[in-house]
């Protein structure tokens, strides 16, 4: 039975991560000259996936077919020689090079000895012109806006011959009419035979562009339908599952009636946040809902001054506050868990107790020195409190599981008791168990006054404990959720986000 | 989780392994020369090097956030040029002054450029070791500055109780300040925060750029000292005194087991690091090695060490 349409089938892919699977027996077909949408929710499994056949990721189980034969991709370039291409959504250009460069790199024609640049810079706009792209062969990428630059991959892609194109969230950077100009584009891509891999997590943008949707859940395959066949409540459904929580919903008693901190007109200087403005409750827990990429992160780092903003006022207890830099911030009592908890959360290379205590050594001073009796009783608690499995202060931090290493930054916070605790994906990477512990130290925190501004991809957890919830899409809030019941369905959720 | 035990333990260990290779070095040493065996010669040695674990201790402060100073002994040579006619004219405490005064200032400005200007340290430092070192021209032209009281050789060359050599003295002492300093002071935990990860310190709160301009400055400081106690010690100031002593400082840190990118190590084990180098210079003469030979170890030291370092480190 072999579908002479099919370009390229990827069949049972499984890959895990120290030992848990983020994909698991996944199957997914391409055929020639379609546009196949691959949408689910944040974490679904998507790029992982992508990143498989792409040869980024080694080391997976399952066979991934390209024109009948039975491939293997050991590095992106195993990949692209196979004729799979992918955009990625950083816009992998050389700036400084012109765009014949880019377009000819590492396949630079040579005549004696010598690159040609002649012939890269026409047989380039020989390609763009044919194309239909607007772009001069010979500027400079620098000088490009990110639409072109995104013209420019996509020559590239095709003077590749690459018949697989993976474009993923190629639009984020785009305007309306540049979005409309690179449908077009994709659509004429696949009249010419090339099968293009689209991932979004717009819906009506899937819906735009693409023949045929295939929805990944939890690593798993949920469906694969054509276009036509779906409607929007159809797709969020398959994304989020019909199982609704069963889990702990953490209710509190806290009364609203005072506002705690206020930020007003947050925008980036070079991003996608756009005027943000919200309050947030002594005792709170606010949830910021919204896909990956649309500037949740960006939004909580400017409001502790770890991000450039044009705009944005802090008023904390009706005070206006300056915020230039995080240490400001803390003084302030408002403090961040970061999302990464490796480049941005942990001081590596030390121990337990420099962790807890890094924001904390004023506390516990004597005539301005530390001390270390004080210190060290205060970092015992926490690491007994949040039951932090070590051998004891005097572990190296990143000896610990991902749980234990998030527990010892909650700690840091937990010492301190901000006003407000900015929570970025405080249960990435970490255990089950870990986990509800954290929920348990969030639930509390939140008893206890502290207003906690919650940003996290599991629609779950955040239903569970967050009081209210604002959406936020493309930079802006377009929306808001009371959730005093915890009562709102992650469909719910998750139409506001992608729908 | 064991595996990282394991670096640990022998990051730890490595101070100690220090010791035993000074140790095994020092027994070598005896063993060879003869000359080698009396106890003066070993306070010789410390003396001999005191002046490099002095701007070893700033090195290694500076080293601890994850940088270096190029410019270490370039600003040495020009304390010591700027203080000279001021031992002579003012006395001993006003020469020290404005010594370490000028090695604060310029490690200052070393680290405002690095942070606020955000120019990378080794432009800035390798900037400022041009620049430092072209003054000591233009105020010298190449002419030793003398005219220092002989009395106060007693800095450079002095023994206490007939013995111990004064500048050792103040070395060690100065090690052990440095040491509480940076276990008992914020300053001192944050100065290991930022080189254990500078952007997960800055977001827990530690102004980043504060701690760093206070390290180049100390350091500066302790550059500065070392250029004084070595024109006391010879009664003049040359222009090219303390030329690549900054290498010499590096890799008394680096052999001590002090972390080239920062955040691990032990101030005191650059003491062991900086007697190891000084040691293995004194066997070469011994064994009558020419001293042009000496730069050729230094450099292949440090590469060594640091070879060392990282090759354990990622086992």
């Amino acid at each position: 039975m072999v579908n002479e349409k099919i370009v390229l089938s990827m069949d049972n892919i499984t890959k895990t991560f120290g030992g848990v699977p983020a994909i698991e027996n996944v199957c997914f077909q391409l055929e020639k000259g379609e546009v196949h949408a691959l949408i689910g929710a944040n974490g679904a499994g998507k790029s992982t996936l992508m990143k498989v056949m792409n040869g980024i990721y080694t080391g997976y189980t399952g066979e991934i077919i390209l024109d009948g034969k039975k491939v293997e991709f050991h590095n992106p370039i195993d990949a692209q020689n196979a004729g799979i291409a992918m955009i990625h959504q950083e816009l992998d250009l050389v700036p400084p090079m012109t765009v014949y460069s880019n377009i000819y790199l590492g396949r630079e024609p040579v005549k004696n000895c010598r690159v040609d640049f002649k012939k890269m810079e026409k047989d380039a706009q020989k390609l763009l012109d044919e194309l239909g792209f607007k772009v001069s062969s010979s500027a400079i990428v620098a000088d490009l806006s990110p639409a072109q630059q995104q013209l420019v991959l996509i020559a590239r892609c095709v003077a590749l011959d690459a018949r697989v194109i993976v474009m993923d969230e190629p639009t984020s950077s785009l305007s309306f009419n540049e979005t409309e100009e690179l449908f077009k584009i994709i659509k004429d891509l696949a009249n010419k035979e090339k099968s293009i891999i689209y991932i979004s997590h717009y819906l009506e943008e899937v819906f735009r562009v693409s023949d045929r949707i295939t929805v990944l859940r939890n690593g798993k395959n949920v469906v694969t339908e054509l276009t036509e066949n779906c409607t929007v409540e159809k797709l969020v459904k398959w994304m989020v599952g019909d199982i609704e929580s069963f889990n702990k919903k953490y209710i509190r008693e806290n009364k609203f009636d005072e506002i705690c901190i206020e930020a007003k007109n947050f925008t980036q200087l070079h991003g996608c946040v756009e005027d943000v403005s919200f309050a947030l409750h002594k005792g709170e827990v606010l949830g910021i809902a919204g896909v990956v990429g649309t500037g949740r992160t960006e939004l909580a780092k400017m409001i502790i001054g770890a991000e450039k903003k044009k705009s944005g006022t802090i008023y904390l207890n009706g005070k206006k506050l300056k915020l230039p830099n995080p240490a400001v911030a803390v003084k302030n009592s408002i403090a961040m868990v970061p999302e990464d908890r490796k480049l941005e959360g942990l001081i590596t290379k030390r121990t337990i107790a420099d962790n807890i205590s890094v924001s904390s050594f004023g506390r516990h001073l004597k005539a301005g020195f530390i001390d270390y009796k004080l210190s060290n009783e205060s970092v015992d608690k926490m690491i007994n409190y949040m039951h932090v499995l070590c051998t004891g202060r005097d572990h190296i931090v990143t000896a610990l599981s991902g749980g234990n290493q998030q527990k010892v930054i909650m700690g840091r916070w937990l010492n301190v008791k901000p006003k407000v605790l900015i929570l970025d994906q405080p249960t990435r990477g970490v255990d089950v168990g870990a986990k509800a512990e954290i929920y348990e130290l969030i639930n509390q925190m939140a008893e206890e006054g502290t207003s906690i501004l919650l940003i996290t991809d599991e629609m779950e957890e955040m239903i569970n404990l967050c009081d209210r919830l604002l959406i936020m899409r493309r930079g802006k809030i377009i929306d808001e959720f009371d959730n005093s019941g915890r009562v709102l369905t992650k469909a719910k959720l998750l139409e506001a986000m992608v729908g | 989780m064991q595996k990282l035990q394991f670096i640990k333990i022998s990051k730890k260990n490595r101070a100690w392994t220090m010791v035993l290779v000074l140790i095994g070095m020092i027994v070598l040493s005896a063993i060879i020369s003869p000359n080698f065996r009396t106890p003066r010669n070993l306070l010789n040695i410390l003396n001999q090097n005191s002046i490099y674990g002095i701007m070893a201790l700033g090195m290694g402060c500076i080293m601890l956030t994850g940088s270096i100073d190029l410019s270490a002994g370039s600003i040495a040579c020009l304390a010591g040029v700027l203080a000279a006619p001021i031992f002579g004219k003012y006395g001993m405490a006003a020469g020290f002054a404005v010594g370490i005064l000028l090695g604060f200032v310029l490690g200052l400005i070393n680290g405002l450029l690095i942070t606020k200007g955000r120019i990378a340290y080794f432009v800035v430092t390798l900037g400022m070791m041009q620049v430092a070192r072209g003054i000591v021209y233009v105020i010298t032209n190449g002419v030793p500055v003398q005219g220092i009281p002989t009395e106060f050789k007693i800095v450079g060359m002095g023994k206490i109780a007939g013995f111990f050599p004064v500048s050792a003295l103040i070395w060690l002492v100065l090690a052990v300040v440095m040491a509480l300093l940076l276990k008992y002071t914020r300053f001192g935990q944050y100065v290991y925060a930022l080189g254990g990860n500078e952007r997960a310190a800055w977001l827990s709160g530690v102004d980043k750029d504060l701690i760093k301009i206070m390290v180049y400055a100390i350091g500066g400081a302790f550059f500065a000292l070392g250029g004084l106690v070595l024109t006391l010690r010879v009664l003049m100031a040359t222009a090219d005194a303390c030329q690549s002593y900054e290498m010499t400082a590096i890799a008394s840190c680096v052999i001590g087991g002090i972390a080239m990118d920062g955040g691990q190590g032990n101030i005191l084990s650059s003491i062991i690091g900086a007697l190891i180098m000084g040691l293995v210079m004194n066997m070469l003469q011994l064994m009558g090695i020419s001293s042009y030979w000496q730069q050729i170890f230094t450099g292949a030291i440090i590469i060594a060490a640091v070879a060392v370092d990282s090759i354990s480190s990622k086992k």
